[in-house]
């Protein structure tokens, strides 16, 4: 089956991978556009044809299409809908294994390093992005003590003596650093730790995300 | 070539192979190792995931039971426990990881029987998560010289727990596992028993009773007489029969014009050098 088309790329610039290119883009234009406002919005079925209402739909649809993909990491309209309609798709609601974790900690805004350390030993347990200079065996075992200095000093200098930290933020010239210790009556000590760039980040949407990654880390 | 360097060895040679099977280390336990990397290891002190489990009560001992029965040969009783219901998946991965850490510490320094790897042989939970075992290996040394740089009394290991039923200090800060070890010890049990009550990490434990030795909590500690409370300094270390000063000739009574005697271990052994390399003069 043979197919034919124009183009205005010259002799040399034609090649075979830039116009199989062109090729697929129209497609593109087709799907973003087109298949989004007459599928998805249903301007197909749409039988309001009188006056000057379907230029009206036709706008309240454009603006409902940039609306939609105003939804954070989302393509297209249609799962955006069905996001809206349903709640969030069931795979987003499976718990989280340890690596995936990380890859949520990490998609935190502003994240620049995270680590997930075992704080029996100070183990790093799975490391994501760090700096390349950085050893995460050696930061893993000083984060853990940095944590323990902390519940110690801070036990002390409250008015009952016991202390029950949920999490410690240190704001340094480096970002925001967050530690939340994550235990059950099953697992040993764990520490998520978070770095923030100080100007990119928020710190108390950090600080939300980062409890909600571990609840579902450890909530069957 | 020493046992444990040779378990290291046999290990590193498996790893290289990317064998799976379980190697049983005489009566301490058993590592089970996958592709080359560990899987799950099991010690004969150290709790493991199903004890873990039972004591705290998340999951019945009947469901255990009927889990790893149905389990035989397939090694998916932890992919059954999550679809369950039971346990979430990165608990279980925290869970597993956990324990595996706690019983290397003690099968990975085990002596004496050759190990006798078995091929093929799986963990009926499955492969929940993967330690190389040169990191492993790595953690059991920071492990065991943690515990030492904690309080260096390997005896207080195996020896009952005995907590001293009055201090000299005004105030204490405890972990909440100390306070368990505290409220658990009833000066029969030994810090691995304990663990095993308690169904917590044999090593978390071993740290905690050193912890507890260390702020002058366990009554007669190892070297108690010899310890030198007041100074906050670390215990001198147990004299063998004679080379040893006589009782008594260590104490500090500062003599004028002479630096004080210190109970710092590092100060004793230079003394005790001096006094064998005087000797071998006479």
């Amino acid at each position: 089956m043979g197919r034919c088309g124009i183009t205005s790329l010259g002799e040399a610039e034609a090649d075979a991978r830039r116009l199989a290119g062109l090729v697929r883009g129209e497609w593109q234009t087709e799907n973003d556009l087109h298949w989004r406002r007459d599928v998805t919005l249903a301007e197909d079925a749409s039988r309001v044809h009188t006056g000057s209402a379907p230029r009206a739909m036709a706008s309240l649809r454009s603006l409902a299409i940039g609306v939609l993909t105003l939804f954070n990491g989302m393509t297209g309209p249609a799962r955006v809908c069905r996001h809206v309609r349903k709640g969030p798709p069931r795979e987003e609601l499976t718990v989280l294994d340890i690596e995936d974790c990380l890859t949520d900690i990490l998609a935190i805004p502003g994240a620049l390093d995270a680590l997930v350390i075992e704080d029996t030993g100070g183990m790093p347990v799975a490391a994501g992005r760090t700096a390349p200079h950085l050893d995460p065996q050696t930061s893993a075992a000083a984060l853990s003590q940095t944590f323990r200095a902390t519940l110690d000093g801070l036990a002390v200098a409250s008015p009952d003596g016991t202390i029950r930290v949920e999490d410690v933020i240190v704001t340094s010239d480096k970002g925001h650093h967050l530690l939340r210790p994550v235990e059950t009556a099953v697992t040993g000590p764990i520490l998520l730790y978070l770095r923030l760039d100080l100007e990119r980040s928020n710190l108390a949407l950090a600080r939300h995300r980062l409890r909600a990654i571990s609840d579902r880390l450890i909530s069957a | 070539m020493s046992p444990t360097q040779q378990l290291d060895a046999v290990l590193g040679g498996l790893a290289k192979d990317r064998a799976t099977g379980s190697l049983r280390v005489g009566r301490a336990g058993c590592v089970y190792l996958s592709g080359g990397r560990v899987t799950y290891v099991e010690s004969t002190s150290a709790p493991g995931v199903e004890q873990i489990l039972v004591t705290s009560g998340r999951v019945g001992a009947a469901t255990m039971r009927s889990a790893r029965q149905s389990a035989v040969g397939r090694a998916d009783g932890g992919e059954t426990l999550v679809r369950q219901g039971l346990l979430a998946r990165g608990e279980l991965q925290l869970c597993v990881l956990g324990a595996i850490l706690d019983a290397a510490f003690f099968v990975l320094a085990a002596k004496g029987t050759r190990p006798r790897f078995k091929e093929g042989d799986r963990h009926w939970l499955g492969d929940q998560w993967y330690f190389d075992t040169a990191g492993l290996l790595r953690e059991c040394r920071r492990r065991r010289a943690q515990l030492d740089h904690v309080w260096p009394y390997p005896d207080v290991d195996s020896r009952p727990v005995v907590i001293t039923p009055r201090i000299s200090a005004q105030r204490v800060v405890l972990t909440s596992l100390q306070w368990e070890v505290l409220v658990s010890a009833d000066a029969t049990a030994t810090p691995i028993d304990l663990a095993r009550r308690l169904g917590r990490p044999a090593y978390s434990v071993l740290l905690a009773v050193r912890q507890l030795g260390v702020a002058g909590l366990l009554l007669d500690p190892v070297g108690a007489q010899d310890a030198v409370p007041a100074a906050g300094a670390p215990a001198l270390p147990k004299r063998a029969g004679r080379t040893g000063p006589r009782p008594g000739a260590l104490e500090s009574r500062p003599v004028p014009g002479l630096p004080q005697v210190s109970g710092d271990p590092t100060d004793v052994s230079v003394l005790i050098r001096l006094r064998d390399a005087l000797e071998r003069l006479l």
